[in-house]
């Protein structure tokens, strides 16, 4: 990994996360409230402020990635062609209307229903987004990143980091069927993630000698940081089902859900940094030139 | 679409990297930025004989590699900026006063052609000495190699005079990005891959920037 | 400023030596170089100029074309003359050549004189002015001459400038005119093959034109390896367009080399210092199936069997009593030289007969395997398999041996040194022995023209030449050596950087490079051109020619008006030139119109290659041999009259050295050690250079076996080490050299770690001073070493 990898991997991370959490915030939190007409709760506005400092620091560390930033408007030139380009046109979007409805919900927020069509939006344009930025990667040129693996390992990235945040951060203010539903997530996703490594690597087995070497690099020179990851998601699931269980309707006994949830919520992170940090470790280009 | 290319002849290359030097000087580069680099492929089993001898069943040749110019540019597509273009005559440039330096180019282009330049933050590489080409004077590279084992011209002309052979072991499928680089492979190049045959002076080709 | 110690010194190289890939790049104006500075009336402004290339010990000899701008040099590019044929050849530069201007305008040039401050070899100096500088050496040299004699005095072997009068020739011719210097004869390179060639055929004269190998239909790259050592400017390129014309070529060698890559259609690896060992069995199958040409060996050569031995020695062993064991009852077949080469026996057959059933056939050897402990042999053994197949004096044979070319050929420099009035010459190698113990010394080392020296060596002036510490055998004794000021009583060296040889300098004098003066080069070993060398830059900082600092130091010595001849270095090289008119090349433009034209080379295209010794196949009895028997001495009566038959045997003979990994050494040290030509450098020239140490870092190689028996992975860093000494360098796993031997390439820049370990991988710091039996030459590629991970 080159050194100019670490802001590309704090940047993927922290927008997936920002789309996680809004995505589900919207589905799990709001939708709920805004079909009973509820005001929202004081505490949740600080949710949507979470995912948009998370896409502030992607923005700072988007701009500590290329060695010229000064040209960093003419990135828009190449919408026809660059993935890279549409990459930053939607890094622009969704940032920029999660920055008005973040506004918004601290200015109005009993008027939630006014402008929910906005926030339905940015998770949209964020999905999208989590989808190009996959697409970057998605090169004939890096067999490791060439396949559909790259754009469902970024899903998951998002879907996984939204839900543990948003499990930690409600655990006195979401409904008791929205936990369970974000628990669900929790235990699911790393149990997918898991599922896939075998897939993933069989996969790459055959997909050429440079993706050989990947295998390699990964079962060799990384197979500490392989297996640290794969036990970080192994206490992922557990902490997901203590927190599954732990999940009363009787409010009172909630506190209950701090532990498993915080201890969810710090495995995922080792998880997903480690994954990313192989993401970018294991590349061997095609002829390995 | 390109209209010019190299032909190279692998066969005859001995890995001397007067082509690799002769750029530099042209393109005032830095230790760490090579426009053009030679990589060493080798591969061999050894076996002690009973009679105390040694046997082998090497391989090893070299392929010194510059910017292709691809008939289909992956780095190109993949520039945000637009600085690496393609020219009409299909020499593909970058443009200084564009280039962001994300180093995208660096990831789609499967011979890793495009340097990155600390310095100046930007990505550089080699342009088919365009403003010789343009004097109707052939590349640096070129005339530079003691064993006139480069030469440019035409697509059609190589094509016509070299055949259109574009791949050898280990570079990619030459159907990814169409290559204007005709190959004649060294006589041992068939039998690296099935040798384990592998680039063997890395720490001389890598980007160290 | 002024100062510059020893740890800043190796600081500075370590950094400029490309281990901070990251650091600056330098080109001239941030050096401070004014573009635009006052330019000599004469020189050049702007605009491509042609000079010759390199100024150095280089088998090369190639033209190079420079953009001047503003007084510098901006851009460096090659000979393109439009017609580009074998018969006259464009001399196209190799990777040497194009980074010229990273040395040019290397940081680390020499600014000033240096006079020494610290202790000798410490590096301590002051800066100095070239009045006070010359004073102070012309003081020297005086009083030492007036206590020890001209004897005392030495001018050692050096090849950094190769420009006929950049170099130590204005050095030899200045010596010559105050009452001459110990001299020396034969070399570094040569010194085996030059003697031993002789023994066979009488004459170094053996080869043929080069464009004569497009002849050839079977070529044996014996330990040659023209790409990477550039011996002779399109040598490998001849080889290639005689692949073209249907010649196979097969490469014996330890190392598959870039000429084993590009040049050959199979690699033999065969184990160092064993090559008359095949040899022998090559011509033992031959014999055995009567392959050899028994005709031209009855007519032309001496000594094969027991019906042709010089008279009065019919008694004695021949080449063939030799080969078939009648006297050591040990036939020299095929299976007992396999063990020993490591060549399978199998090879060997196929080799054998490949070779003595191709008509015509090359066996060109290289001059790696004679910078060995028996160096004589190998030379020995080239020449008689090339005799016993009828290969001499014949369109694409080739009869081995140094082969220098036939029709007069290059001479090096004609620069005019005059008559040294010393007539007294040691061997080039055993400079060391006469600091050390040079009165001792007799015909038994060498020495000749007299009896006894006089004196010890006690002043020594090295021009252009990293000999000291850097290229001799056992550097670190030679270090202890010249450290000790009781036995060298000065030491002034002139060169462009602080090379390890001059950081044992009492003076420093910086000497400006080939581009800031004149000179001129002929085709080195090979070719038939003149190459103009003019000043196209003014010198740098206050350097100056060699030509220049000998002529004020003639001065001094109150010798000027008969050193200069009223002549500057343009004055000079127009009359060598002229000389060259006169002689070799008659056609010739006169000078001031050639360097008018800007044409660089003069070069006399080749249509019909001269053929060595040809006469004398046609006709051996007209046209005998200058040996004593008048034919090709496979047994040397004169060798044989030394009487040290198991180290100078009659016919060449496989003899163990004596460090081997046969011998009880190799339990300790059981790797053997080649030191390469690099094509990063000419010897130790170049080694600074940033450019070509990205491309070609100092590495010891090792073959995967070895590497993986000591656990060693690519690239680390790894301890090399015999008795003599240790140096650290990473290694390169590579399966291009065969198992039980490394290669280090040689003429890295010596550099002292605190502990003594050399951090840039000297090989000399492991090689030995010990030279050969009969050519008294280096035999610095005999050595054991052992290998040994830094990091456990």
């Amino acid at each position: 990994m080159s050194n100019s990898d670490w802001p590309l991997m704090v940047f993927t991370l922290s927008m997936q996360f920002s789309v996680g959490v809004v995505l589900l915030y919207d589905l799990f939190l709001l939708f709920p409230i805004a079909l009973k007409k509820e005001k929202l709760p004081l505490r949740f506005q600080m949710i949507l402020l979470v995912a948009l400092v998370a896409a502030l620091t992607g923005v700072v560390f988007s701009l500590l990635h290329p060695g010229n930033p000064v040209n960093a408007m003419k990135t828009l030139s190449n919408l026809n062609n660059s993935w890279l380009s549409r990459e930053i046109l939607f890094f622009i979007s969704y940032s920029g209307m999660l920055l008005i409805v973040t506004g918004l919900q601290f200015r109005f927020p009993s008027a939630v229903r006014s402008y929910k069509w906005l926030l339905d939006l940015t998770c949209l344009t964020g999905l999208v987004l989590v989808y190009v930025m996959s697409r970057i990667y998605w090169l004939p040129s890096m067999p490791a990143w060439d396949s559909i693996f790259t754009p469902i390992s970024f899903y998951l990235a998002m879907f996984l980091s939204g839900s543990c945040f948003l499990l930690l951060f409600q655990l006195n203010s979401g409904s008791w069927t929205s936990q369970k539903g974000l628990a669900v997530l929790i235990i699911a996703i790393p149990v997918i993630q898991v599922a896939l490594l075998p897939v993933y690597m069989s996969w790459l087995e055959e997909a050429g000698d440079s993706a050989r070497q990947s295998v390699s690099l990964l079962l060799n020179q990384y197979l500490p940081a392989f297996y640290l990851r794969l036990g970080f998601e192994i206490l992922t699931i557990a902490f997901g089902f203590w927190a599954f269980f732990s999940i009363r309707s009787d409010t009172l006994k909630r506190r209950n859900l701090f532990i498993p949830a915080l201890l969810a919520f710090i495995t995922m992170v080792g998880a997903l940094v480690i994954d990313r940090f192989l993401f970018y470790q294991q590349i061997v280009p095609i002829g390995n030139l | 679409m390109s209209t010019f290319g190299f032909y190279f002849d692998s066969s005859a290359c001995s890995g001397c990297k007067t082509c690799q030097v002769a750029c530099k000087d042209k393109n005032d580069l830095q230790a760490g930025i090579r426009f053009r680099r030679v990589y060493e492929v080798a591969g061999a089993n050894w076996n002690k004989t009973d009679e105390g001898a040694w046997e082998h069943d090497i391989v090893a040749y070299n392929l010194s590699i510059a910017c292709n110019h691809c008939e289909n540019p992956s780095c190109v597509k993949a520039c945000p900026t637009t600085a690496m273009h393609s020219e009409l005559d299909g020499i593909i440039q970058i443009d200084p006063k564009k280039c962001v330096g994300c180093r995208y180019c660096q990831w789609a282009c499967p011979y890793g052609s495009p340097q990155y330049n600390r310095q100046k933050g930007i990505m550089q590489k080699c342009d088919f000495c365009r403003d010789y080409i343009l004097d109707g004077k052939q590349p640096v590279c070129v005339t530079s190699c003691p064993m006139r084992a480069l030469e440019f011209g035409p697509i059609s002309q190589l094509i016509e005079k070299y055949g259109d052979n574009r791949s050898v072991f280990p570079l990619p499928d030459p159907s990814i990005t169409k290559p204007a680089l005709f190959i004649k492979p060294h006589p041992g190049a068939a039998r690296a891959s099935e040798l384990g045959g592998s680039i063997i002076n890395r720490e001389e080709v890598k980007d160290e920037q | 400023m002024g100062k510059q110690n020893r740890r800043d010194f190796i600081r500075t190289s370590a950094v400029a030596g490309g281990i901070a890939l990251s650091s600056p790049i330098w080109f001239p104006e941030s050096l401070g170089f004014n573009p635009g500075q006052a330019v000599s009336p004469g020189l050049a402004q702007n605009g491509w100029i042609k000079v010759g290339c390199p100024a150095h010990n280089c088998g090369g000899r190639c033209l190079l074309k420079v953009l001047i701008k503003d007084g510098i040099i901006t851009r460096i590019e090659t000979d393109d003359r439009p017609v580009d044929t074998p018969a006259d050849p464009q001399l196209r530069a190799c990777i040497r050549g194009r980074s010229y201007r990273r040395r040019q305008y290397h940081p680390d040039r020499l600014k000033y004189p240096l006079v020494r401050t610290g202790k000798r070899g410490e590096g301590k100096f002051r800066q100095a002015s070239w009045d006070e500088a010359l004073e102070i050496m012309s003081v020297e040299m005086l009083r030492i001459r007036k206590k020890y004699g001209n004897q005392s005095m030495f001018v050692p072997y050096g090849t950094g400038s190769y420009s006929h009068l950049n170099g130590r020739w204005p050095a030899e011719r200045l010596m010559n005119l105050v009452g001459g210097a110990l001299e020396y004869y034969n070399s570094y390179s040569w010194a085996c093959i030059s003697k031993a060639t002789s023994t066979v055929y009488g004459t170094g004269i053996t080869g043929n034109q080069r464009q004569d190998w497009l002849s050839s239909k079977y070529i044996l790259m014996w330990g040659w390896n023209p790409a990477e050592m550039r011996d002779g400017t399109n040598s490998d390129y001849f080889i290639k367009k005689a692949r073209e014309n249907g010649a196979r070529v097969v490469c014996i060698d330890p190392r598959m080399t870039f000429s084993a890559v590009s040049l050959a259609d199979e690699w033999i690896s065969i184990r160092p210092g064993t090559d008359t060992a095949m040899m022998s069995a090559m011509v033992y199958v031959m014999v055995r199936e009567n392959l050899h040409d028994s005709e031209f060996i009855r007519t032309h050569c001496i000594g094969f069997d027991s019906t042709q031995m010089p008279k009065g020695l019919e008694n004695e062993e021949s080449y063939l009593d030799y080969l078939l064991g009648t006297r050591d009852g040990q036939p020299k077949s095929p299976q007992w030289a396999a063990p020993i080469t490591g060549v399978p026996s199998d090879t060997i057959t196929r080799i054998a007969r490949e070779y003595a059933q191709t008509k015509p056939a090359m066996l060109y050897q290289g001059y790696g395997m004679q910078r060995r402990a028996y160096g004589e042999q190998p030379v020995r053994g080239g020449c008689v398999l090339a005799a016993v197949t009828g290969n001499v004096g014949i369109h694409g044979g080739w009869a081995s041996g140094i082969a220098l070319q036939p029709g007069g050929g290059p001479l090096w420099s004609i620069f005019p040194t005059g008559t040294n009035p010393v007539k007294a010459k040691i061997p080039t190698f055993l400079w060391t022995e006469a600091i050390t113990r040079g009165t001792s010394l007799s015909a038994k080392e060498g020495l000749t023209g007299v009896e006894k020296l006089d004196s010890n060596i006690k002043f020594i002036w090295s021009v252009a030449s990293n000999i000291l510490a850097n290229q001799h055998g056992n550097i670190n004794r030679a270090g202890r050596i010249l450290e000790d000021e009781n036995l060298v009583e000065y030491i002034v060296v002139q060169d462009q950087f602080m090379t390890a040889s001059a950081r044992y300098a009492d003076l420093v004098l910086p000497v400006c490079t080939h581009f800031e003066t004149w000179g001129l080069e002929d085709g080195w070993k090979y070719g038939e051109e003149v190459i103009l060398m003019p000043q196209v830059v003014e010198p740098s900082y206050q350097t100056k020619s060699d030509y220049r600092i000998c002529a004020e130091l003639a001065a001094k010595l109150g010798v000027y008006e008969s050193f200069t001849e009223g002549l500057d270095e343009k004055g000079w090289t127009r009359r060598l030139w002229d000389q060259y008119r006169e002689t070799r090349f008659p056609n010739l433009p006169p000078f001031d119109q050639f360097v008018e034209s800007n044409q660089g080379v003069y070069s006399v295209p080749v249509h019909n290659p001269q053929i060595s010794l040809e006469e004398f196949r046609r006709d051996p009895e007209t046209h005998p041999l200058q040996t004593p028997g008048g034919k090709i001495e496979i047994f040397s009566e004169t060798l044989f009259n030394l009487g040290r038959k198991d180290e100078i045997p009659a016919v060449p003979k496989y003899i163990q050295e004596w460090e081997s990994p046969f011998g009880p050494e190799a339990g300790s040290y059981p790797l053997q050690a080649i030191g390469p030509h690099y094509m990063a450098r000419v010897h130790s020239t170049h080694d600074n250079v940033d450019w070509l140490k990205e491309a070609f870092p100092q590495r010891v190689f090792i073959n995967p076996i070895d590497a993986k028996s000591r656990n060693l992975s690519d690239g680390e860093r790894v301890l090399v080490f015999n008795d003599r000494g240790k140096i650290s360098l990473p290694c390169r796993i590579t399966p291009r050299i065969m198992p039980g031997v490394v290669a280090v390439p040689q003429g890295a820049w010596s550099m002292p770690g605190p502990d003594g370990t050399d951090i840039n991988g000297n090989i000399n710091a492991l090689s030995s001073e010990r030279w050969t039996p009969l050519a008294f030459g280096n035999a610095q590629h005999t050595i054991m070493v052992a290998i040994k991970k830094i990091k456990p």
